[in-house]
């Protein structure tokens, strides 16, 4: 993978809550964490901060070694879940700073498999979750995708 | 336009009368944030949703923009994306779309691949906004 470049497209000037009591500071800042991609390919940032908050892009289970796709829904839950945690690193968020996820499933007869290898990823404090099936993921070959929402804790 | 009693500072964002059967704004506002609900390809002008999938998906951008800027708010202060699309095969007929709108402002971005409320809609796109 092509190593994250930051961009920031706002204005990054903090301000001062100063109508409030406690002298907590405003967070303003916008940032896009952008990994290089072909002017034709999709056009995303994996993940974007937005006043405190982290917006992830939707996680696959691709191996970034092999390149390949997990063969089952246990190992791409996993893998999805290991791409997440990296993500996440880059911007020195940990897995337990997820708020929420979204888990879309193209066979939701998986669905305690996913479990399982998702309860290692949030042994406790898991996060608020929806869990949907879908008739495909955007990659022919990914069996699931997870879109979560960060807060640093 | 409306606010609630409860909250002056929430906005509640309507494009179409027929929202309301549904519970629900095309848009909420409150403070730097707008959180854009599922938006189809309709054109509200003319009251159609046309037959094409390229076609929808700018009129799914331009009823987002439309409730945006109702909101004060334009397409770049978008930072997270969903795309819903009916089938894979207009994968292709979206995509330059969705270049076209998003390829200098890269949200976060998830797209998947379900079955639409009406069949004849071909993509959804559902959007997040931040003011900063």
């Amino acid at each position: 993978m092509m190593k994250p470049f930051f961009m920031t497209l706002l204005g990054a000037s903090l301000l001062i809550g100063c109508t409030q009591s406690q002298a907590d500071q405003k967070d303003t800042a916008v940032r896009f964490v952008a990994e290089k991609t072909a002017p034709s390919g999709p056009p995303f940032s994996p993940v974007v901060e937005a006043g405190g908050v982290y917006y992830l892009a939707g996680h696959l289970g691709r191996n970034p070694k092999t390149l390949s796709y997990e063969p089952n829904i246990a190992a791409q839950t996993t893998q999805t879940l290991k791409n997440i945690g990296q993500t996440l690193s880059s911007v020195g968020v940990g897995m337990s700073d997820i708020v929420r996820c979204q888990v879309f499933m193209t066979d939701i007869a998986g669905f305690s498999e996913m479990n399982r290898s998702y309860r290692q990823f949030f042994p406790t404090n898991p996060p608020a979750r929806t869990t949907v099936e879908v008739s495909g993921l955007a990659a022919p070959d990914a069996l699931i995708e997870i879109e979560c929402t960060a807060v640093r804790n | 336009m409306a606010k609630t009693k409860t909250d002056p500072k929430r906005m509640l964002i309507t494009l179409s009368e027929g929202e309301k059967n549904y519970a629900m704004s095309r848009a909420v506002v409150q403070g730097d944030w707008c959180f854009v609900s599922g938006t189809v390809g309709y054109d509200y002008v003319k009251g159609e949703l046309p037959e094409s999938a390229a076609q929808q998906a700018q009129n799914t951008f331009a009823n987002i923009m439309a409730a945006l800027k109702q909101g004060g708010f334009e397409l770049g202060h978008t930072v997270r994306v969903q795309y819903t699309i009916s089938d894979r095969k207009y994968m292709a007929e979206v995509m330059p779309v969705i270049q076209k709108h998003f390829g200098a402002i890269l949200p976060a971005a998830t797209m998947v691949i379900a079955d639409m409320v009406d069949e004849k809609m071909k993509i959804e796109i559902e959007v997040t906004a931040f003011k900063g």
